[in-house]
């Protein structure tokens, strides 16, 4: 009788095991259109493999861009986070890493072998005090896209794929992309992109940073004769018509800076990988090539990106599932499944692999439309990881006057100087 | 005397079993977080990390009144927008309601299809409102493919396009235009007023040969004056409130898009104390901007209502002279 209440003991127990509720993890992030499918598949296949092994189910839950930064925000502040957090610093990620919103990860059990494989820079763009607050799983580049038809169509030779042409060039190009129709209104311009990023990225290609730092400043740098020459380059593609009048909104007619070119009225655009899905659909024929640099001034070579990444909610219920599922997305395998989202992988050794198979990997463009991509990547800067919006506010209310002429360069940058400094010693106070 | 208390307590228990519900959701859900939220202004803290005590801090910072800010500067501008929105849509919409009150009343051809028409935009929730409009102000810049309608025409006899939206001078002011949209709600309730008057006075006027705009000052307006007062309050409340109308002008939801319009052209307080809470994460801040909504909307209605009660002792004092 014994022995067999024993083994009955044994049956039940291991039956409890087979038929356990799995461990639910929610992992939130920014997703529309074809991407929400592509994550949905990226989570699929961490459930039907490690997931499947450790008993846990990641439930995606995706959102809009801005819908999920609004979310986020008034999640983290009623306690209701999801447990595995998505990240950009093109969002706010100071905000967060800041605050103690997510699980230090240095002590949690093989999250060092994590790091370890990882881009140095993008883990650093995650660590606060020596402690990992979240893992980079995506870099994100901006590199020049291209319609061929209207550079065909103007007569002029394709960009070179790796090598950048100069904004000299660049501009000589204008001239013939930039065109009136018969009403004497503009009915196809040269370059349609987020002037704020570009401004930054013309800076920096000037030798000038516009802060003395991105994560703490103290003050505005811009305020110097090669600060206001780049100023005065950002507003003459305005004055010369390379891209259309900003009035502080994107305008429908000119798409969005990640898909411009797929209105057949804009040459180029200045975009991630992630805006070549919609390029494709559109049927575009298009090319890539790496951002300007101006001549004599090539060592400053600079360009936009971000990075992507993922932490875990300090608050969140299902930590060790969210653990696994950081690890399997940081590991060579998961980074190569989420590679096939569009983003250059973090992971060294799959971006290795990315690199050199970007047929087998991509599936978005060929891999010479890719090319541009991996040779702007040790150019990338990134945006300002600040706690507050204030600066953003001040910066893109203050450039906007530029944009539309109604400020000289000169007196934009007294302005950013005067009034960011201002802002910045309050927000360190 | 016990015996009396007792006896009240009695008679009266009834009453306050009815009344506790509505007491214990005041106390619960209205001062409760109004002196938490008092507390709250009187501290640094973004609502997760620790909290320092600052006084009065938040609202010197706010008024700026040991240095000018950009928060102090966004504060005034907020404030001026607000009192700019209160004047102009608030009192300008209710002289226009009470007039077109005033002429359907007067039983005009097809007046049943005008007043539904001009109701009709009240129905509309401001922020499908607000996003129907934008094309409606939008500035193409010139591109010819996306000018609003205003500005189309605007163009089409020679003119330069109009920034509606992204002008902090002119932000306002189109948000006051378009508050006009809906002053049929207003119309409606002075309808009901002006039906609810004795006819006898109108009668009696014409017999002594006044006109129509006679009546409307000398009959009407008078015999109105509670309506009146109550719609002012209304619209100064409603006016200080608001929020969704300026939020889907500006588009708000990119985290890139952190001003409140190009420029900040469409400011108002609830916006900057949305702002400052949810994107600045300075609860002490949005906190004392609470605050001062609630003391400027205080302070008018009280001075609202002293002058009613002024007018209404006059009024008796009146009736007994005579």
């Amino acid at each position: 009788v014994k022995k067999l209440a024993l083994i009955a003991l044994v049956l039940v127990a291991y039956g409890a095991t087979l038929f356990a509720e799995p461990t639910v993890v929610r992992y939130s992030r920014w997703a529309g259109g074809s991407e929400t499918e592509m994550f949905q598949a990226l989570v699929d296949s961490f459930n039907s493999t490690v997931g499947k092994e450790k008993n846990i189910t990641v439930k995606f839950e995706p959102l809009p861009w801005g819908a999920y930064w609004e979310k986020l925000r008034t999640t983290v502040l009623a306690g209701d986070a999801p447990d595995v957090i998505s990240l950009s610093n093109a969002g706010e990620n100071g905000s967060y890493l800041t605050r103690g919103v997510f699980l230090p990860l240095n002590k949690e059990a093989g999250m060092a072998d994590a790091v370890k494989d990882l881009a140095k820079p993008a883990v650093e763009s995650l660590t606060v005090n020596g402690k990992y607050l979240g893992l980079p799983i995506g870099l994100g580049v901006r590199a020049m896209v291209y319609n061929k038809a209207l550079l065909k169509e103007a007569g002029l030779a394709m960009p070179d794929p790796v090598k950048p042409m100069t904004w000299e060039q660049f501009m000589k190009m204008s001239e013939k992309l930039s065109k009136k129709g018969a009403d004497g209104k503009f009915t196809q311009y040269t370059l349609y992109c987020s002037m704020d990023e570009m401004v930054d990225s013309v800076c920096n290609q000037y030798g000038v940073q516009m802060t003395d730092s991105k994560s703490k400043p103290s003050k505005v740098t811009v305020n110097t004769k090669d600060g206001i020459a780049a100023l005065a380059f950002i507003q003459d593609l305005y004055k010369k018509n390379v891209c259309p009048p900003n009035t502080g909104e994107w305008q429908t007619a000119w798409g969005t800076p990640d898909n411009a070119i797929a209105t057949g009225k804009v040459a180029f655009m200045l975009s991630g990988p992630w805006g070549l899905p919609t390029v494709k659909q559109a049927n575009i024929d298009f090319g890539t090539c790496p951002v300007p640099v101006f001549a004599g001034k090539e060592k400053f070579r600079a360009t936009r990106g971000y990075i992507n990444g993922i932490a875990v909610y300090k608050g969140s219920k299902a930590k060790d599932g969210a653990l696994e599922f950081v690890k399997w997305l940081t590991s060579k395998a998961g980074q190569l499944e989420f590679t096939k989202t569009g983003d250059l992988p973090a992971n060294t050794a799959a971006l290795a692999e990315a690199q050199k198979n970007a047929d087998k990997v991509y599936t978005n463009g060929t891999p010479e439309q890719y090319k541009a991509y991996f040779a702007d990547l040790p150019y990338v800067t990134t945006a300002w990881n600040l706690p507050t919006s204030e600066w953003t506010s001040l910066f893109s209310n203050t450039m906007l006057d530029m944009y539309k002429l109604a400020a000289t360069p000169a007196a934009t940058a007294a302005k950013l100087e005067k009034e960011g400094n201002l802002l910045f010693a309050e927000m360190w106070d | 005397m016990k015996a009396h208390t007792r006896l009240e307590w009695n008679r009266n228990r009834y009453g306050y079993a009815y009344i506790m519900p509505w007491v214990i959701g005041f106390l619960a859900f209205s001062l409760l977080p109004m002196l938490s939220s008092l507390y709250i202004s009187a501290l640094k803290w973004d609502g997760l990390t620790e909290k320092t005590f600052v006084g009065l801090g938040n609202y010197i910072r706010l008024l700026g009144l040991e240095k000018k800010s950009t928060t102090s500067v966004l504060f005034w501008r907020s404030l001026q927008h607000n009192f700019l929105f209160m004047v102009f849509s608030g009192f300008g919409g209710l002289v226009l309601s009470l007039l077109m009150a005033a002429v359907m009343n007067e039983k005009v051809r097809g007046h049943n299809f005008f007043r539904v028409l001009f109701f009709l935009p009240s129905l509309t929730v401001p922020v499908a409102f607000g996003l129907m409009m934008q094309p409606i102000f939008a500035q193409g810049a010139g591109s010819g493919y996306q000018t609003g309608v205003i500005n189309w025409f605007v163009t089409l006899f020679g003119g330069k396009e109009i920034n509606f939206l992204g002008d902090p001078k002119l932000g306002i002011w189109t948000m006051i235009i378009i508050s006009y949209w809906t002053v049929g709600s207003g119309m409606i309730v002075f309808m009901a007023g002006i039906a609810g008057l004795p006819k006898s006075y109108y009668e009696a006027a014409q017999l002594d040969g006044a006109g129509w705009w006679s009546r409307f000052f000398n009959v009407t307006v008078p015999l109105l004056t509670p309506v009146l007062f109550f719609q002012t309050i209304m619209a100064l409340i409603g006016g200080l409130r608001i929020l969704d109308l300026a939020v889907s002008l500006a588009g708000m939801g990119d985290p890139t898009k952190t001003n409140m319009g190009a420029n900040d052209s469409l400011a108002t307080l609830v916006y900057f104390l949305y702002k400052k809470g949810f994107r600045d994460w300075k609860m002490g801040e949005a906190a004392a901007i609470g605050w001062f909504i609630f003391l400027i909307g205080l302070v008018f209605t009280v001075a609202i209502l002293v002058y009613m009660r002024r007018q209404n002792n006059d009024g008796a004092a009146g009736v007994e002279g005579v």
